[in-house]
Order: structure tokens, then C-alpha cells, then sequence
């Protein structure tokens, strides 16, 4: 079972505004290990022919990414009060 | 009003315990969660700990959701396609007071957040906390993200887990790096309560506990969970931050490595999954007391650091109920003498250590160390294995000795005698 067939379990109150996570991508360029590729449990962080790619859709709000990047290229905060993840179980 | 005694960012257990005691003593209090309701945002292994609610609210388990007490704690080294485990059973565990509950978030912190706001406190969802307030150094209230959300209080408590706005914001302390923190990730099977008791070995509302190192992990720091609920079984996988990043193999695939474990899978296998979740613990081991408040700020819970490992026990929640009762006692006595400077706080590390928080953090101070060790995740749960499977087995030619097994199974592990030895000692100096 595929990351997102599994995310169809989770639910999430989707914000359609801002992201509440942005990346300077231009940063991502310089960075050897893109440990970001590997550490993010949902996926978000994909490598395309146009460098790193970032997606908020799955993100469950660890904070993975903002701790592993070594580049400090994640602005990371929370979404709005009320959007993102809700775990119906926890 | 946007004036109150106390303003408590985040309802998990650490926030809720300190609002709870708060509102018992008469002060006005308000609790800011970000999620729709207190447990959307949080997620823990699975296991409370009875002594500090039970402090709080005596017999708290003939009122809470909580799911099963655990009777049975197993701990096994894996290997690729075997197991050894140490397997403890207690009828007592079964009785009043308990020692620990599995438990699922969502519908506990719920129920939690109505006890503080049945003694008076306000809870308000949905509210998420942008910055402090100042004055003169002193936190005096909070930006919330609500319109004309500034809310002011005597003493603000971050209570709102491991990526605290207070250790993003450099209030506090230093914020986190990826060899202070793990990853869990977990999934909730739902799977009917007799099959539960049939794959687990259990009856009645018996919980079991079931914690695995090495394959569970494939020798990167951390370890694997299974606990029993009623009818579902919270599975998952701790890895240290730092290690995963350089081994390649991403969380959400160890974990499915994990359940298809020969020694897993039978367990698990009538489980169908309800939730996927992931989320950081800080593991940083003991906290510098000087990170813990400053001038009109507390950290508890999470925020603060305490949570403690000893591979044994894994505690989290329980450190976190106690640290806000000791941040509540602290909040209570500064205002008698009226002061919520940083040395009219100072007492809190002081609190904590009597509340049990600081004094087992720092008792085993040498155990995050300790467990460190490359060696407890690969070479030895590979070496238990290997020599039991030696143990256990007939084959063809002279039967060996203990000794000779062990010198075989040691081949190819870069063990030698005085490693072993090394590690024993610091397993002692951690863990005695």
C-alpha cells in the first residue's frame, strides 16, 4: 500500500489559502544531501529535473523538515487554528 | 476579557494538568489549542503510565477512555527472520491502581480537556498561537491568530509539544537538532478484540506491550511498538532523526518492512488500517534547567524535553502530566508574592525534580548515551539470535559449547570481548 493510500485514512481540514509551509527551493540547489528526499514520513519532498520539489497536501505537521534541512531552507510554521491534520485516533 | 491568571498554549496532557490545577486553586485560565479538538494534532506510541493522573484524579481509570491496562510487557531482539524475547506478565497489572493503559489521543485528551474545563478553565480550538508578547523581556500575553486575538495573562505555560513556538522563536532554548529528536510513525489496525486476545495471548480486557530492537528498525537507533487497544493495535516504528537521514531507507518503508516481519506479521495480520500518523519526540536526554522558563514563561511537557528511555521504559506522557503539575504549583506560588520574573519562577526546576520529572531525568542521565549505541540496534539483537538459534538447534557433526557458539555468532560483528564489556559497563552506568 502506497503512502497516499494510506494518507486516505487520515483526514485532513484542507486549507486552500496560503501554505502554511513554504522552501526556498533556490537553496535546495547547493544541497549535497537533501535529507529532506528521505526524512519527510508523507512524501512531500520529491527530486524533479527541476531540483526539489515541495507539495503541502500530505503534510501531517512533524517537523521533520524543519529539523533535518541543513540549509535552513524551510519556512515552517503551523497552518491556520482548525486546518491540517486531525487525527481521529492518535 | 482578554485578561487571565494564566494563558496555556496546547491541550495535551502537559497543558490541560497545569490548566486543571490552576482552575481547581480559582485562578482564570485558558487553554489554546490549534486543533479542531484537544488530541487532533497529537500522537504518542501508545502507553500512559498511571502514577501522575492517578495523583490527580484518583481512580481516573473508572471515568477515562482509556483502552486496555497492560498485563504484558515483551521486549525482543529481532533478527532478519527471528526473534528473543523477555516476556513479563504481571495479574496484577490488571488490578487497581494499574500501572499503565494503552491509550488513543484523540478521545483521551477530549476527555481530559472537559475535566480542566468542568473545574473552570476556558478552552478555546481552532486557535493557533503566532508570537509572545513583551514586555521589557517578560512575556506578558500571546498573539493568537483570531481577530484582535492578543490575550494578556500573568505567565504564559508553552505546553505545545516538541516543535514549541518558544524553541522556534529562540525564547527558551536552542532550538532542536536532528540528533536530539526521533521520528515515529504509526499506524492505527482496527481488528476485532478476539482476535486481538487470540494473537497476543491475552484474555478479558488484558493489554499487551510489545516493544522490538534491531530488523525492527534494520539496525538504525530506535525500535519498533505493537500495542494492544481494544479493538485496534497502535503499530509503529522510532528512528533516531539523524541516523535516518543518512541510511536512505525512508520512515513510512521501514515501517512497512516492519509489519511484514515474519515475527510481526501473524500478529498483525487481521488489522485493517484506520489512520496513518507520524511525529517527532525530543530525545535530547536531560534538560539544562536554565532552558525551562524565563521572565512570564514555562515550558512543560514535550516543549520542555521530558521524556526518558531506558529501553525498558518508554515515558512521555506521564512526565508530561507531572511537569504541568509542577509548572501549576509554581505559577500558584509566584502569585502569591506577585511575581512572574524570571527569578520569581526560578523554582521550577526545583518543582520538577520533586514533582519526579527532573530527578529520574537526571538519575538516568547516562541512559540516552547509552543507548547511542550502534551496537544495541544490529550487532547484539544479530548476537542473541544467532546464539539461541545455536542453542536450540541439532545439526550435523560435534555439538559445541557456549562459548564456541558465542565466538561464532561474535564472526563478522566487529565485537570484540572488550567491546562487549565496554557496552555491559555502560549499559549498567545508564540503566542501575
Amino acid at each position: 500500500m502506497s503512502i497516499n493510500d494510506k494518507l486516505l485514512r487520515t483526514r485532513f481540514v484542507v486549507d486552500s489559502g496560503t501554505p502554511h509551509i513554504s522552501v526556498d527551493t533556490a537553496l535546495c540547489e547547493g544541497c549535497s544531501e537533501k535529507p529532506c528526499l528521505i526524512a519527510c514520513p508523507v512524501e512531500c519532498y520529491q527530486e524533479q529535473s527541476n531540483g526539489v520539489v515541495f507539495s503541502w497536501e500530505n503534510c501531517v505537521e512533524c517537523g521533520t523538515c524543519r529539523i533535518v534541512c541543513p540549509r535552513g531552507a524551510v519556512n515552517w510554521n503551523y497552518p491556520r487554528g482548525g486546518f491540517g491534520v486531525c487525527f481521529r485516533y492518535g | 476579557m482578554n485578561r487571565f491568571d494564566a494563558i496555556i498554549i496546547g491541550a495535551g496532557p502537559a497543558g490541560l494538568t497545569t490548566a486543571l490545577v490552576l482552575a481547581q486553586a480559582g485562578k482564570e485560565v485558558v487553554v489554546l489549542e490549534r486543533g479542531e479538538y484537544p488530541g487532533s494534532k497529537n500522537m504518542f506510541g501508545g502507553v500512559l503510565y498511571s502514577k501522575g493522573l492517578h495523583e490527580l484524579i484518583p481512580h481516573f481509570w473508572d471515568k477515562a477512555p482509556v483502552e486496555r491496562p497492560v498485563a504484558r510487557w515483551v521486549i525482543s531482539a529481532l533478527d532478519k527472520e527471528a526473534s528473543f524475547s523477555l516476556d513479563y506478565k504481571n495479574a496484577r497489572y490488571t488490578e487497581a491502581p494499574y500501572n499503565a493503559f494503552t491509550v488513543l489521543r484523540s478521545k483521551f485528551d477530549s476527555w481530559y480537556a472537559r475535566q480542566a474545563e468542568a473545574a473552570g478553565a476556558t478552552l478555546l480550538t481552532e486557535t493557533i498561537v503566532e508570537d509572545f508578547i513583551y514586555d521589557q523581556q517578560r512575556v506578558v500575553g500571546v498573539k493568537t491568530g483570531r481577530e484582535d486575538g492578543e490575550l494578556y495573562a500573568d505567565v504564559v505555560v508553552a505546553a505545545d509539544g516538541v516543535n514549541s513556538l518558544a524553541a522556534r522563536k529562540g525564547v527558551i532554548k536552542k532550538d532542536l537538532s536532528p540528533d536530539d529528536v526521533s521520528l515515529g510513525v504509526k499506524e492505527i489496525l482496527a481488528m476485532p478484540a478476539e482476535s486481538i486476545n487470540r494473537a497476543f495471548s491475552l484474555t478479558g480486557n488484558e493489554g499487551a506491550a510489545y516493544t522490538f530492537v534491531g530488523a525492527a528498525t534494520q539496525g538504525i537507533p530506535g525500535g519498533g511498538f505493537i500495542y494492544t487497544n481494544k479493538d485496534k493495535l497502535s503499530i509503529g516504528i522510532v528512528v533516531k532523526l539523524s541516523s535516518l537521514s543518512k541510511t536512505g531507507r525512508r520512515p513510512e518503508d521501514l515501517l512497512e518492512d516492519f509489519k511484514q516481519h515474519p515475527m510481526i506479521w501473524p500478529l498483525i495480520k487481521e488489522g485493517e488500517i484506520r489512520e496513518y500518523l507520524a511525529h517527532l519526540i525530543p530525545e535530547g536526554g536531560q534538560t539544562s534547567s536554565k532552558s525551562l522558563y524565563k521572565g512570564g514563561l514555562l515550558a512543560t511537557g514535550d516543549a520542555g524535553g521530558f521524556t526518558l528511555s531506558t529501553g525498558f521504559r518508554v515515558e512521555g506522557a506521564n512526565l508530561a502530566i507531572m511537569s504541568g503539575m509542577a509548572a501549576a504549583e509554581t505559577i500558584k506560588r509566584s502569585s502569591r508574592s506577585r511575581d512572574f520574573s524570571e527569578k520569581g519562577l526560578s523554582i521550577y526546576p526545583d518543582l520538577l525534580r520533586q514533582y519526579g520529572v527532573l530527578a529520574d531525568m537526571e538519575k538516568f542521565r547516562h541512559a540516552p548515551n547509552f543507548l547511542k549505541n550502534p551496537r544495541l540496534y544490529q550487532s547484539y539483537p544479530e548476537l542473541v539470535c544467532q546464539i539461541s538459534n545455536a542453542l536450540f538447534s541439532v545439526e550435523p557433526g560435534p555439538k559445541k559449547g557456549i562459548g564456541e557458539m558465542v565466538k561464532e555468532a561474535r564472526k563478522g560483528k566487529q565485537l570484540s570481548r572488550f567491546e562487549i564489556i565496554k557496552d555491559i559497563y555502560a549499559g549498567w552506568r545508564g540503566l542501575a
